[in-house]
């Protein structure tokens, strides 16, 4: 009997574990999606809508072998956001995305795992550019990739997130 | 380095091949989901929707370790012809046995209960659940009859009780009928 196989890696950095997801992360992620914070990826949207999202990015991992990972707090074991690689119908290309939940933000933890997962892109997948894509008006989101060395590339206009911008991230020979 | 690594099982019948879904499977599911034959199963759907239902369908592999398999005819490989399967969302307590045939083209074949013969031994043996429900609309005749033929008896304790105040189908329209598989039943 054959068998299709799927690894979904765990990533550590200073703070944070980069990790598959888990049903028991459902209600933080439950939490962000009905919150205003959601409002740039989508959102707020109610439980059952957050269970498909949810669902979706455990199932990219299974269509494209890459993926976002949890993000779990390492000094007190709560999940804080998702960070990761990923590449849904209606993106331009592929993307570093990263979403802090309620009480996570003001730390550096989106820099510190954005930082991590591209560097897992780049010396594991073997990509040579990625860009993230980030809703025109979503300043805090802007600064996170500015800070890793993204500039802006052009504009997109997102089927759900409304317009906009591509911040392209540095290429590995940049970063060197 | 900690991983952690999902194992998605090919089950080969007479005729089918039940396997992990693929991103090429995707425009099966989109156009099944996006049609009036979707209509018992929660659709239809705009495209973007249905597009993220089925990456999450692939995302219950990874939550509980079982989950929706592609069917192809052997002699199409590349066509997946419908969804079987475990499904089982956060929000219900027990795993469903699920089918769903996506072009109506391959209807009459005998193809469902075929893919569920395979299914259904997989499930209480290897992945050992211990309990299974279908949950077949009220109306959809064609499903109730696949229900029967595995043997499957409607339960209609748990059918009143999931449809009333509190239950878990009570905002769906149409009704929910609910199905007991028990293992051993399966003719």
């Amino acid at each position: 009997m054959t068998t299709t196989t799927i690894h979904i890696p765990t990533l550590e950095t200073e703070r944070l574990i980069l990790r598959a997801h888990t049903l028991a992360d459902f209600d933080a992620i439950a939490g962000f999606y009905a919150s205003d914070r959601s409002k740039f990826v989508g959102g707020p949207m109610s439980a059952e809508l957050a269970w498909r999202n949810m669902s979706q990015e455990a199932g990219h991992w299974v269509l494209q072998g890459f993926g976002r990972w949890i993000l779990e707090e390492k000094a007190t074991g709560k999940t804080v956001g998702m960070v990761g690689l990923w590449y849904p119908a209606g993106f331009p290309e592929r993307e570093l995305g990263y979403d802090l939940y309620e009480g996570a933000t003001g730390k550096g933890y989106a820099t510190e795992a954005a930082t991590a997962a591209r560097a897992y892109a780049y010396d594991v997948l073997g990509w040579t550019t990625v860009i993230s894509l980030i809703a025109k008006d979503n300043a805090a989101s802007i600064a996170v990739a500015t800070r890793m060395g993204a500039k802006a590339d052009g504009t997109f206009p997102h089927e759900r997130f409304g317009e906009t911008i591509i911040m392209r991230h540095p290429s590995p020979e940049g970063l060197s | 380095m900690n991983t952690l690594t999902v194992h998605i099982p090919t089950l080969e019948t007479e005729r089918l091949i039940l396997r992990a879904p693929t991103l090429q499977d995707a425009e099966s599911f989109i156009a099944f989901k996006t049609s009036e034959r979707s209509k018992f199963t929660n659709g239809p759907l705009d495209r973007a929707a249905a597009q993220v239902s089925f990456s999450a369908i692939a995302g219950m592999w990874v939550f509980r370790g079982y989950g929706l398999f592609m069917a192809a005819l052997k002699t199409e490989p590349e066509i997946a012809i419908g969804g079987f399967g475990i499904f089982h969302p956060a929000k219900h307590e027990e795993p469903e046995f699920g089918w769903s045939l996506y072009d109506a083209r391959y209807e009459g074949k005998g193809y469902v209960t075929e893919a569920m013969r395979a299914v259904i031994p997989w499930a209480w043996d290897v992945i050992g659940v211990d309990t299974a429900q279908s949950h077949i609309d009220e109306g959809n005749a064609a499903s109730a009859a696949v229900a029967i033929a595995l043997g499957a008896s409607l339960d209609a304790d748990a059918t009143k009780t999931a449809n009333a105040p509190g239950g878990e189908f009570e905002d769906e329209a149409p009704f929910v009928n609910i199905y007991r598989h028990t293992k051993g039943a399966l003719k």
